[in-house]
Order: C-alpha cells, then structure tokens, then sequence
C-alpha cells in the first residue's frame, strides 16, 4: 500500500482572477459562472497520485487583495508551494504576482512557486501577452502557464505540476 | 429571613461558566497531548465541526482539522512557549447556505507550563462572517463594474476621437468643392443676369443649396468641438443690431419665397456686446432660420432686441404651430425634432437648438422658449454685455 503524504499549498492572488474556480474545478470537476468573493480561507483536498506515494493536497483558497493583506500571512504559514494566479484580463492583477510571491518567500522560503493567468478562455478580452507572464514568472523562481477554470484548460496539469515540484 | 450563601465548589461553577458560555455563542474546545494527539474535548466539538469521524480522543489533531496540517511547526512553537498563540480566523467550512465561518485560537493550556500541552477553541462566527461576505462581494463588485466603466469610458474617448478626426477630415475636404460650387453659381448669377428666369431660378437654388450644406458642415464641427470642450471663443465689440440685420437679409429669400413677413424691432443706437460675432450670427441665425422653416406660409416672423445695464435681450417670435410641454422639454436635446418638424417636408438635422443653447451659454447667457400648440413661440436669449476675461 502506497503511502500517503499530506501538504499544505496555498492559492494566493487578487480578488476575482478565479482562485476559488480553479479548486472548484481541480477537485470536484465543474465551473459555477457566478462570482462569489471569499473571506478568510477555505480549505479542499485531493489526492494526487505519484510514482510511490499518493500526496493529499491541501488546497488553502485565501481571500485576495486587501482582505488577503489583513491576515494572509498567518494562513501561509506552513505551506510547502503555492499557485499564485492572475486574470488575464486584468493587468492590474500581475502586477501582484511579486507581492504575493514575497509574502509566501517571507514565511516559507523554500516553497515551490506555479503562476497561473486564468480565464485563458476569454482571448479577446485579454490584455497580457505570454512574453510578459513568463518572463515575470521566471524571474520570481516559478513555472508560468495559462488556465481556465471555465474550460478546464491546463487546471489539472498547473496543480500536477505543483505537486511534482514539492519534495517529499 | 437571610438566605445562606450558596457553596459551590469554584471549579463546577467554572465549568458551569464554560458550558453556558460556549452554548450561548456557539464555541467548542479540545485539549490537546504535547504530541499533538486529541485528549478530550467539549462534547459540541464534533457537532459544532460537523465531523464525521466517530471516535476523535487520541487521533493527531492534523486527522481532524485538516486546517493544521502545515501548522505543526508553529503549534510546537506555543508547547516551546516560543510563540503565545496560534489564530486562524473565518475558515470555511460546508458549502452555499450551509457555509460555517469559524475561528479557531490555540493556546498552552497551562500558560507558565506551556510544554503540558495545548487548549484549541473554536468559535463559530457564521452570522458575522455571513455578513462581512455580503460587504466584500458588494465591495468586489462594485470595484469590477468601476474597472469596466473606466475601460468602457476609454474606449468611447477613443472612439469621440477617431470621430472627430473623421469629422474634421471630411469637412475639410466637402468645404472645397462646396466653396467651388457656391462661388461658381453665384458667379454664374452675376455674369447672366439677363438668362432666363428659371436658369437664374435654379442657378440661385445651387447657391443656397450649397450654402445650406455649409451651414450643416459648420454645425458638426461646432458640435463636435462643443462635446470636447473644445470651442474658442474670440470676444471683440460687436453691433448686435447689424449682425441681426445682416441675418434678416440672409433670411430674406426663403422668407418671400413662403411669403412670410421678417419684422425687425430694434433700438436705434447701435446694441454694442462684447461678444464672438460668428457665434453670435449662428445663434441668431439658427434662431430666425427654425422660425421662418416651420412657420406657415403667409406667417409672421418678429426680431426683437432691447438693452439693460448688463444684459442684452434678444427676441425670436413667430405665429407657427407652437408646441406642447412634452416637446418644449426636449427642444434643447441633441438631434431632438418635434414632431411637426418631422411630419413637414422640411428638413432638418436636430443640432440646430442644441448648439445655440451650447453657445449661448459659452457667453454664459441664457435661452428660454415659451409656446403652445396653434399660438406661436417665442425664443428669449439674454448676454451679458460684458463678459469676463477668462471666458
């Protein structure tokens, strides 16, 4: 019997980009089009099944922006990687993407970092190019790539990459 | 008679505190092992958590409360008494309308022995969270619709701009071969005025054809520089007695054509206001050219100017249909037609009004209207005489 290993990752981004969408459709597999805004944390689990152990994931969906200021830092605290997530049709939300990186560095300095643009279905109405969201990726010592929660578009490949990355 | 004290033991009245304190605001409390194992708890603590589990005592906290695992570092901290507290607050729980918000607050149960293990409360805050989530979604919203707004509103100064380069263009490059054909035609009537009546006729109707078009072209522009806030105004000393003579004469054509009367009351001395004279000849022009155009034939057309200390007055009056109260309301609107003007062969554009009341007002004067169906109207423009130096 395989072994089984749980860890804390957190999903961290401005409000409204789709954090709590992407959970949604990771671990239960369907999209709600309707927005509702998260305060404080909600907590998910999935298993990821691996090469010799099966890894819970502990998924924290933080509340975003400001409300995430307030008490973010004691929610990551402890988290071994997190996916950090903007809206590509939002500029403004990649101009977090160093903002929450820090913050998860600050606390949990070896935790693995994935950047998501989410809403990737929405190509007319997007506004950052890929040059742009890798290059700053990179530079943040992170994997960038594009989702949609909506479609399911790279939802499952974002969170398995992340679950390949943390050490065990 | 005295009744005797009570003699309670002071730890049941404590834990008699406890109970009625949790019942009340709906908190529940585990005593945890220092090695992090469930001891005992209070017995709401599985309902308030909802678990499923059955047997919890002597389970690792982390089985139970997904919420710790990460946090064992930090909970070693608090035995170590590294740390005072460990506080998670508004953690969800359950879905929709059975969403729960709850506080968890761990502490060492012994605060000068903090190594003899932990106290975990939990605290159910769901009426409050419930709340502060209507606020934050209303606040979101709020903040998305202003975004999409802004980029809307953008757009659409984009757009104004393209428009107005259009505009600008194309009234550029109409304005020549009008200026053409206007000046040709009234050549044409000069050098033949002894051809035919009806050459002169139609020679004459090519004329103020292409002047009518000028004055359209005119209109869009003023318009446009109106809607940008963009309209100069080049104020000198003008005779408003002239200007409205010279507006009668250009009015005078069409006037006999319909056999409509332009009468001119206007005081002797010359009504001098400081004010632009092309903006004022549109203003009075508009004016006078709506009157004679829906007027009936046989009508009468009344201009009249009168003075004060401060203010010039200047009146437009006819004997035409008149309008109701509905149309009055919108006369001053942008491409607003009433409609008789609509149902009647004349045609019009609906800018005229709207840019004389724009440019009254760039003189900071004032237009009023007064009529009714079958009686007449009567326009009412005050100016100041002067105006101040930064208009």
């Amino acid at each position: 019997m395989k072994r089984v290993i749980q860890k804390k990752v957190c999903l961290l981004g401005d409000f409204a980009v789709g954090k709590t969408s992407l959970v949604r459709r990771f671990v239960e597999d369907r999209f709600d089009d309707r927005y509702l805004s998260t305060i404080g944390v909600k907590i998910s689990r999935k298993p990821v099944e691996m090469a010799d152990y099966t890894l819970n994931l502990l998924i924290w969906d933080l509340a975003g922006g400001d409300d995430f200021s307030q008490a973010g830092a004691s929610y990551v605290r402890g988290s071994v990687a997190a996916l950090i997530v903007c809206d590509l049709t939002r500029r403004e939300t990649l101009d977090s993407f160093a903002y929450y990186a820090n913050q998860m560095r600050a606390l949990n300095p070896d935790a693995v970092l994935i950047f998501a643009g989410n809403k990737a279905d929405l190509e007319s109405e997007r506004v950052i190019d890929n040059e742009a969201l890798h290059e700053i990726s990179l530079s943040l010592g992170g994997h960038y790539l594009d989702t949609s929660a909506k479609t399911g578009y790279q939802v499952e490949t974002a969170f398995q990459l992340l679950a390949k990355k943390i050490t065990v | 008679m005295s009744v005797p004290p009570a003699d309670f033991d002071p730890i049941m009245l404590a834990a008699h505190a406890a109970r009625a304190m949790s019942q009340a605001h709906r908190m529940a409390y585990a005593h945890l092992a220092p090695d992090l194992t469930i001891v005992q708890t209070s017995s709401n603590f599985p309902f308030l958590l909802e678990s499923q589990t059955g047997q919890i005592i002597g389970l690792p906290v982390t089985e139970i409360l997904w919420e710790f695992v990460g946090a064992e570092a930090a909970l070693h901290d608090i035995l170590r008494g590294e740390i005072p507290l460990l506080r998670l607050e508004q953690v969800n729980r359950g879905q929709g309308e059975a969403m729960l918000y709850l506080n968890f607050q761990v502490t060492p149960l012994d605060a000068f022995q903090p190594d003899r293990g932990l106290l975990l409360l939990v605290e159910d805050e769901t009426a409050y969270g419930r709340l502060q989530q209507t606020l934050v979604q209303d606040r979101n919203e709020l903040r998305l619709l202003k975004r999409k707004l802004t980029s809307a509103n953008d757009e659409l100064r984009r757009l104004n701009r393209l428009k107005s380069l259009f505009l600008s263009m194309s009234a550029h490059d109409l304005r020549a071969p009008l200026t053409s054909i206007g000046g040709y035609a009234s050549l044409l009537l000069e050098i033949m005025s002894d051809a035919p009546a009806d050459t002169l006729k139609y020679l004459g109707i090519i004329l103020s054809q292409s002047e009518q078009m000028n004055r359209i072209i005119s209109d869009f522009l003023d318009l446009d520089k109106l809607e940008q806030g963009l309209l100069s105004l080049h104020l000198e000393s003008c005779d408003l007695n002239q200007i409205i003579a010279r507006v009668s004469a250009a009015m005078q054509v069409v006037a006999d054509s319909r056999q409509i009367a332009i009468a001119l009351a206007l005081p002797s001395p010359p009504l001098y206001i400081w004010a632009d004279p092309d903006k004022l000849y549109r203003i009075i022009y508009n004016l006078v050219s709506n009157a004679v155009k829906y007027t009936p034939r046989n009508g009468r057309v009344h201009i009249e100017a009168r003075q004060s200390d401060e203010q010039i007055t200047l009146q437009v009056s006819d004997n035409g249909h008149g309008m109701s109260e509905e149309q009055l309301g919108n006369l001053f609107q942008l491409y607003y037609r009433t409609e008789n003007a609509k149902k009647s062969k004349t045609k019009g554009t609906g800018l005229g009004l709207y840019i004389v009341k724009m440019l009254v007002e760039a003189h900071q004067g004032h237009i009023s209207v007064a009529s009714k169906p079958g009686a007449g109207s009567i326009f009412t423009v005050t100016l100041p005489r002067q105006l101040p130096d930064n208009v």
